[in-house]
């Protein structure tokens, strides 16, 4: 019996996870080079977008929500089926921190299951102009999440950096 | 009633029965499909492809008849009946195909459309109307309007429309538009493929040329018996089986290529970049420096990346 | 081929958002609608989508608006009919050729397209366009003709909305 509970047994773990941020913080940038390896342009997301990556033993079924006002309202009920959140901020945009703020703690408290991953990405370090990863972590009072399991990475999809790092961590803890 | 076949015959009834249950099965997925986006090309799609199980079954049929019931007039009238009806089933798949194809591939105006159709159903109707009225009120010993395929070693033989003298033309119509739609579209999806920028629309496209091809080697594999290989038992069951893989195969490639499952989609895309990077094949790209520069040592693996992420944070 | 209306409509900071309506004779509500389901859930650059809302139909040309400084926008370009009777292939052949040629001549920003609104409403009336954009641009397009690219690109996409997934 249990050589036939092995033999069925599903091998591949799928997982679903959901990108959310403002809009225009890189959301679907960051999909695309995780599936292409470079930078392609994109255009705003109408809704959501749907990529499913193959890893060893691992599916990720990524759904890159769309972050518009208009399309935040779709956003609890894919999250609350998520396994794993990212979470982008646009490094750049310090006028609109705090509403990022606001939107990433609305998920945290009301959209997700507070045991899965959260992968917070602060993302276009290619720009001069940005917050460092050290004043966003205070900005975003990320130590206060308490036992949700968090990392936070400096990420870049137009040069690619810190994409593998940070996405090394949450398939890890997908892994674990 | 005592069952006693050759031993040929076992291959034509068990073959029958798996071409049978693998084509019921693609069927079945189109089905699926056409509930899913219940558009006009998946309609046509599941009508070209039905008419291909449709002959199947109907062939199927008329052997097992015909071998169940031997000498039984009126059981083999139907089993002839069954067997022509699946030829012009197999035969309007052409047609199904063409109207399919006009969807995307090709783009025939109004008038083309109308004469192309007049004139295929006018062979087949002429060719099925005359052939059935043999069937019932001609010779069986001699017949006009059909051809037997005697299968050398089976209990029952293939029915086929006329194969000599002038009513050959009847079939030979019916292959001459039949070849020529098929090129058609070959040809077609030859050039779409060579434009298509996608990777994944590029080899998608190829694989619809081959379904094509395969589907139009259906019929002509069957031409083989008119030149003689019914005669040779071994060579009939061969020919036999290889058309049912060409027919199985047809349709495997005609669901993968104009349906595109998701999983075929993102075979064909190729591994994602970071499923190549995990596995080793390429390179890590350049690591941020603020996302490791309160490491108490430097990284030499990527699985620590994790916990130097966590100690940074403390 | 005369619409009733054609509607400029783009992605803002808040969701869609109408950019401009000539002739401006459409009711608010019936507007507002048009807005929201003029570009479709996952829309993308080059879709082409039609509806109705009560007796009015539209079909909307998804395009992506591009950006030297910032990153793409997408928006798209509408027009309404008051029956079903239009042919939506010939106006997807006129506004895709139309953003093609300002692509090309990098002119496909929200303001020409603003501009030149009232224009091809008046050429899609006249089944004739021609729209002086520069001193050095112009766009005509005969809709009887029918270019053989065009029916390619038609072919490309067409397998996306209609088969593949």
């Amino acid at each position: 019996m249990s050589f036939l509970k092995r033999l069925f047994r599903q091998r591949t773990k799928r997982v679903t996870i959901t990108i959310c941020g403002l809009d225009n913080a890189g959301k679907t940038t960051i999909v695309r080079y995780l599936v292409a390896g470079e930078y392609k342009s994109t255009v705003p997301t109408m809704g959501v977008n749907r990529e499913v990556i193959d890893l060893p033993n691992l599916q990720m079924d990524i759904f890159d929500l769309g972050g518009q006002l208009d399309f935040r309202g779709i956003w609890p009920e894919i999250n609350e089926k998520s396994d794993g959140l990212v979470y982008v901020v646009d490094a750049s945009d310090y006028i609109r921190l705090d509403e990022s703020k606001e939107i990433f703690y609305n998920i945290i408290n009301a959209q997700i299951n507070p045991l899965i991953p959260v992968l917070i990405l602060l993302n276009k370090c290619d720009l001069e102009e940005r917050l460092s990863r050290i004043e966003f972590i205070n900005a975003f009072d990320l130590p206060s999440l308490g036992n949700i399991k968090w990392a936070c990475f400096v990420t870049s999809a137009i040069t690619g950096e810190g994409i593998y790092d940070a996405f090394r961590w949450f398939i890890d803890a997908f892994q674990e | 009633m005592a069952l006693v076949l050759s031993s040929y015959s076992y291959y034509y009834l068990i073959a029958g029965i798996i071409n049978f249950t693998v084509l019921s099965f693609l069927l079945v997925l189109l089905i699926i499909h056409f509930f899913r986006k219940r558009t006009v090309g998946t309609f046509l799609l599941i009508m070209t492809y039905a008419s291909v199980w449709i002959n199947e079954i109907l062939m199927t049929l008329a052997f097992y008849l015909e071998a169940l019931y031997p000498g039984n007039e009126n059981y083999l009238k139907a089993a002839q009946t069954m067997q022509m009806t699946g030829v012009f089933f197999l035969v309007y798949t052409i047609n199904w195909m063409y109207f399919f194809a006009n969807r995307h591939l090709i783009r025939d105006n109004d008038l083309f459309k109308l004469l192309y159709t007049s004139i295929f159903s006018a062979f087949v109707g002429v060719a099925g109307g005359l052939a059935y009225y043999d069937i019932y009120t001609g010779d069986r010993n001699n017949p006009f309007w059909y051809s037997i395929i005697e299968l050398a070693g089976a209990d029952f033989n293939l029915n086929y429309p006329p194969t000599q003298g002038l009513r050959l033309i009847l079939i030979g119509g019916m292959f001459a538009i039949g070849s020529i739609t098929y090129l058609r579209l070959i040809v077609r999806t030859t050039r779409l493929t060579r434009k298509a920028k996608d990777l994944v629309t590029k080899k998608g496209l190829r694989i619809v040329s081959l379904s094509i091809l395969f589907l139009w080697l259906t019929g002509l594999v069957l031409a083989l018996y008119i030149f003689g290989a019914n005669r040779i038992p071994w060579l009939s069951v061969l020919v036999y089986l290889f058309r049912g893989m060409i027919v199985i195969t047809a349709v495997i490639l005609g669901y993968l290529g104009w349906i595109m499952p998701e999983w075929l989609r993102r075979r064909l895309r190729g591994k994602a970049w970071i499923a190549k990077v995990y596995t080793g094949k390429l390179p890590e790209p350049p690591k941020s420096k603020e996302n490791i520069e309160k490491a108490p040592k430097p990284i030499t693996s990527p699985t620590s990346a994790n916990q130097i992420v966590e100690i940074s944070e403390q | 081929m005369k619409p009733v209306s054609l509607c400029l409509v783009q992605m803002g900071t808040k969701g869609l958002e109408l950019v401009k309506v000539y002739p401006n004779v459409l009711p608010e509500e019936i507007l507002n609608q048009i807005v929201v389901k003029s570009m479709p859930f996952n829309a993308k650059n080059g879709d082409f989508a039609s509806s109705t809302i009560g007796d009015a139909v539209f079909s909307g040309y998804i395009f992506s608006v591009p950006s030297e400084n910032e990153r793409d926008n997408i928006a798209s370009l509408v027009a309404v009919y008051n029956n079903m009777n239009y042919d939506s292939n010939a106006l997807r052949k006129v506004f895709a050729f139309t953003i093609a040629e300002l692509k090309k001549n990098n002119v496909a920003d929200i303001e020409t397209l603003t501009k030149i609104l009232p224009n091809l409403y008046n050429g899609l009336v006249n089944g004739r366009l021609k729209i002086k954009i520069s001193s050095v641009i112009t766009l005509e397009f005969d809709m009887q003709y029918k270019d053989e690219k065009d029916v390619d690109l038609e072919s490309l996409n067409g397998f996306g909305k209609d088969l593949w997934k």
